[in-house]
């Protein structure tokens, strides 16, 4: 029971929760870039909501399933066919033998998931299925899926629940994905190094630029000046982080960002918006909104409650 | 202690602890590690960050509760530093910007050797990638600029320097620090429970190799 790798795209992965605990020898968190995508594509075919799942970029992507499977896609916004029958995400498909499952280009958004009832099968490092390429480890032999490839699909999982009922993501939980993005962000223990004050930061809208990947993603149209040579200390980043190189243009660090850095620390992304980083794509525009910690932790309780709602108590927004 | 230590909120979910005594800073990360109430605990290389979930307690109880493991008589752990003593290859085909180095410093791969393996470094960081870690205390003649453009593929046990410290690559990978040599040992064990040698406060000690020996060396 497996997944054929027809037309990987651009560069499709492996990725489930994060590795958590490892950074202080470097080791990068990985896992989904968009988390609340993927664990709605679990929910659909009633995995937990980190189960390893398939993050498929941008470009078009062909899969063939070798038997019957329950799936379920979410994520950036694309035409997706089996069989060339058009079919609908945030719902629950359940796809015969030798199906062939396609998604067109994106027209929005950076990801899509396709979550398969039972999980996909892999190489577990250091508690986590995700793949971080950097290293080659995790998931499918630490590498992007080529075609011919074959994922296995975890059987026993996927047979020992009952049938799976058929449902849909209620509209009101579905993300909002588009071209423009809003993201709350806290000032960082270097914004006072930003010529003009934070405001010259915030009151800004920034373009994406062609360098973005599952480290993070450059921002330009809007280009800053800092009162620093551009490099400090070496210290802690994280999914979230923006960074501000001396080239003046922002660099907001995701899902793979390496442990540590010594870039200015100008703003920091809330935990409870940084799901939406995994859906940012070049040409897309950003603007942040000022937010302090003790509200950002208030947004944080309200989301994830309503959240928890649909996908269960083990969900998190990290 | 002498010196103060400012907490402060790096995100809704990290504080920045700045700390400049390594022993210090080493010491505290082992405690909050321990103490189990942290996600992470990163060092740094003039402090310490840790995250915490804001589901389970607020930034400013998270800052009172870091504030107070400040404040708390720090009982050092039992020292666990190891001394480690690493084979090194510094023949020309191990050695890819030993000319770079030697333009540098103007010494001679000689002498660049003799220094590399006459001081007695300290392992002051892991971080950057998985288990690249940071040395201290090497010859002050040995701190080199990083290459203007960066090696895109360097091996596993590639070792390089800059800015005054002594870098080793414990995976491949792409990397911009001068590398004088490279080792034959793993330092990166995928099938161990903590798949990396190396931790800050050990004492590294290098030890010269010819490539006859890099290729048999078993460990």
């Amino acid at each position: 029971m497996a997944i054929e790798v027809i037309n990987p795209g651009l560069q499709t992965t492996i990725q489930a929760g994060p590795r958590t605990g490892w950074r202080h020898k470097g080791v990068p968190a990985s896992g989904a870039a968009d988390t609340l995508s993927l664990a709605l594509a679990n929910r659909l075919v009633a995995n937990p909501p980190d189960a390893p799942a398939l993050e498929v970029t941008v470009s078009a992507a062909k899969f063939r399933f070798t038997h019957k499977s329950v799936v379920a896609i979410t994520g950036g916004i694309a035409q997706i066919s089996v069989n060339d029958q058009a079919v609908r995400a945030h719902e629950t498909l359940t796809l015969q033998p030798n199906d062939a499952l396609n998604i067109d280009a994106f027209t929005k958004g950076a990801r899509i998931y396709i979550a398969v009832a039972g999980g996909t099968k892999g190489a577990n490092w250091l508690d986590s299925y995700s793949t971080y390429l950097p290293a080659g480890l995790g998931g499918h032999q630490g590498r992007t899926l080529q075609a011919k490839d074959l994922i296995p699909i975890d059987f026993l999982a996927a047979h020992t629940e009952e049938p799976i009922q058929k449902t849909v993501t209620p509209s009101d939980l579905r993300p909002h994905i588009g071209h423009s993005w809003m993201l709350r962000a806290m000032p960082g223990p270097d914004a006072p190094f930003i010529s003009g004050g934070e405001s010259e930061f915030y009151n800004r809208t920034y373009g994406v630029s062609r360098r973005a990947s599952r480290m993070g993603a450059e921002l330009d149209s809007h280009i800053l000046k800092l009162n620093s040579d551009g490099r400090l200390p070496s210290a802690a980043v994280f999914p979230g982080t923006v960074q501000c190189p001396p080239s003046g243009k922002p660099f907001l660090l995701m899902a793979d960002a390496q442990a540590t850095g010594g870039y200015p620390r100008i703003a920091h992304v809330i935990r409870a918006d940084r799901h939406m980083l995994g859906q940012i794509r070049p040409g897309d525009q950003i603007q942040f909104r000022r937010c302090m910690p003790d509200e950002a932790a208030r947004i944080l309780k309200e989301k994830t409650k309503l959240l928890q709602g649909w996908l269960g108590d083990a969900f998190q927004l990290r | 202690m002498g010196t103060v230590e400012t907490v402060f909120h790096l995100s809704d979910d990290a504080l920045g602890l700045t700390i400049t005594r390594k022993k210090r800073r080493n010491d505290l990360a082992h405690l909050l590690r321990a103490s189990g109430q942290w996600l992470e605990v990163v060092p740094g290389a003039e402090g310490l960050t840790v995250q915490y979930d804001p589901l389970t307690i607020m930034p400013d109880a998270a800052q009172k509760q870091l504030e107070a493991a400040l404040a708390a008589p720090v009982i050092p752990p039992q020292s666990t530093s190891k001394t480690w003593v690493i084979p090194v290859c510094y023949e020309a085909s191990y050695a890819l910007d030993m000319t770079y180095v030697c333009a540098q410093t103007g010494l001679t791969p000689e002498e660049i050797i003799a220094r590399h393996t006459r001081a007695r470094h300290s392992v002051d960081m892991i971080g950057f990638t998985p288990g690249f870690a940071y040395l201290e205390g090497g010859a002050p003649e040995l701190d080199v600029p990083r290459l203007k453009t960066p090696h895109t593929y360097l091996p596993a046990g590639a070792i390089g320097l800059a800015g005054g410290l002594c870098g080793l690559y414990a995976l491949p990978g792409p990397g911009g620090w001068p590398i004088i040599g490279r080792t034959p040992m793993a330092l990166f064990d995928v099938t161990r429970a903590d798949p990396f040698s190396l931790e800050p406060g050990d004492e590294v000690r290098f030890e010269a190799i010819s490539s006859t020996e890099f290729e048999s060396w078993t460990p």
